[in-house]
């Protein structure tokens, strides 16, 4: 009788002994489930974080709701564009990122600036150099079926009207204007409203578009010191929807493109990779404003 | 008999001290598991709450205003966001980019820069947080025409 009580006893306590060292074990695995998930949830954050900044270093602000891209730009670029992303990167490493974390931009942004893409409709927003002199919006002709239609408002800041507008199209206002026909593939539905530097205002009746032709507005403006002109184009030369080209003047535009679908995201074609050091998670993607 | 008793008395007694250690352990593991969720909701919280600060707007404001201005707006929308059993603080530090090698305007930790930033302004919202705090930062982006940026870093705590 002794004997089994002492074996009861002895496995009672051997069977404590067996549960804590199992607790322990879960603890343990448990500890390294939350330390990576705390870092996972930092990685994204962080990385989110400093996404959402990046079109404000660019100077553009853009807003996506339902099916409407926005662009909110100011031209000619009032800063050394490549140096302002070279010191938020340096302020993100040194000064703002938590010590375990490595950031990287790639490509390294040096001698073109990123491309705003509208994925998955294959739209691009750029600026052929980083002085923003001028400004375009490209896409596979295929993918104008998408867009039904493009609202360019423009405030010149610079300068006046230099002409009188006549209100027509082709062989007025226009330098080249076709409207659309039976034939015609793509067809652009727009609204063009430009306002000088004392508020008036230049709102064309011209529309739509054949974009299988260039059709090219050219704005003769006006100041104190100089005479310059605006040129806006749009389709016509391979994948072009619009551009505009400012030299010496101050712009601040805003484009709308009207799609004909919600599903579509805006994405900074510059990927941004945020790594955790310690456990090697890592978040790595176009940056998302 | 006697001998008997005495063995049954040491095999209940260990019976009720593994129930009463194991109970424990369980105990201390259901506040360890309680104390995690409520610093993960406080992180949350947070989280949430520099998240509306830079998206609408707040942030960036700050820089159009005076320390005090910019700590009572802080407080206010502070109270506006945070349920009633949850206090917060936030503080505020920007700093501007230099490359000249010399803090002119932004002295606030030295007249050298510290990799090419001056620090321009520190302040904070006046409550003091309270053991456990939930702490997040948030970067925010003002100017590119002499890079200037801010980081908001906020403390969550329950009252």
């Amino acid at each position: 009788m002794r004997g089994i009580f002492i074996t009861a006893s002895v496995a009672l306590w051997l069977s404590l002994l067996l549960s804590l060292a199992v607790l322990q074990t879960e603890d343990a695995s448990r500890q390294v489930e939350v330390k990576n998930l705390l870092a996972t949830e930092k990685i994204a954050y962080t990385w989110n974080d400093v996404s959402e900044e990046l079109p404000d270093v660019l100077d553009v602000k853009i807003e996506i709701n339902e099916k409407k891209a926005s662009f909110k730009d100011n031209l000619p670029a009032t800063a050394n564009f490549p140096e302002a992303l070279g010191a938020f990167e340096t302020f993100i490493k040194n000064h703002y990122a938590p010590k375990k974390l490595q950031f990287s931009f790639e490509p390294q942004p040096s001698s073109t600036p990123p491309r705003i893409h509208i994925n998955p409709l294959g739209f691009y927003y750029k600026y052929p150099s980083w002085d923003k002199t001028s400004l375009e919006v490209n896409s596979s002709m295929q993918n104008f079926a998408f867009l039904q239609s493009l609202t360019v408002n423009l405030n010149i800041t610079s300068h006046d009207f230099n002409e009188a507008f006549s209100g027509l199209c082709a062989g007025g206002d226009w330098d080249s204007y076709t409207t659309c026909t039976g034939g015609t593939t793509y067809c652009l539905s727009l609204n063009l409203n430009i306002e000088d530097r004392q508020g008036t205002t230049y709102q064309s009746t011209c529309t739509p578009l054949d974009l299988d032709y260039e059709n090219i507005i050219v704005i003769d403006l006006i100041n104190e010191t100089s005479t310059t002109q605006l040129t806006l184009r749009f389709g016509a030369l391979s994948n072009r929807l619009f551009s505009l080209e400012r030299p010496q003047t101050t712009v601040n535009s805003t484009l709308e493109l009207n799609f004909n679908t919600t599903a579509f995201e805006a994405e900074l074609d510059l990927n941004l990779i945020v790594k955790d050091a310690e456990t090697n998670r890592l978040k790595n993607g176009k940056t998302t404003p | 008999m006697k001998k008997g008793f005495v063995f049954t008395l040491d095999a209940i007694i260990a019976f009720v001290l593994a129930i009463i250690v194991l109970g424990a352990l369980a105990e201390i593991r259901a506040d360890e598991s309680g104390g995690n969720n409520r610093i993960l909701k406080l992180q949350q919280t947070s989280l949430d709450v520099l998240n509306t600060l830079d998206k609408d707007g707040t942030l960036n404001n700050l820089f159009e205003q005076t320390d005090e201005d910019a700590t009572t707006t802080l407080e206010t929308t502070l109270n506006e966001l945070l349920q009633a059993k949850l206090k917060g603080r936030i503080k505020i530090d920007t700093y501007q980019y230099e490359t000249g090698g010399t803090c002119t305007t932004c002295t606030l930790s030295g007249s050298t820069p510290t990799n090419n930033f001056c620090h321009c302004r520190s302040f904070n919202t006046p409550l003091i947080a309270k053991s456990p705090a939930a702490s997040s930062k948030r970067v925010f982006y003002y100017s590119n025409n002499k890079p200037t940026v801010g980081i908001a870093t906020i403390q969550v705590w329950q009252e």
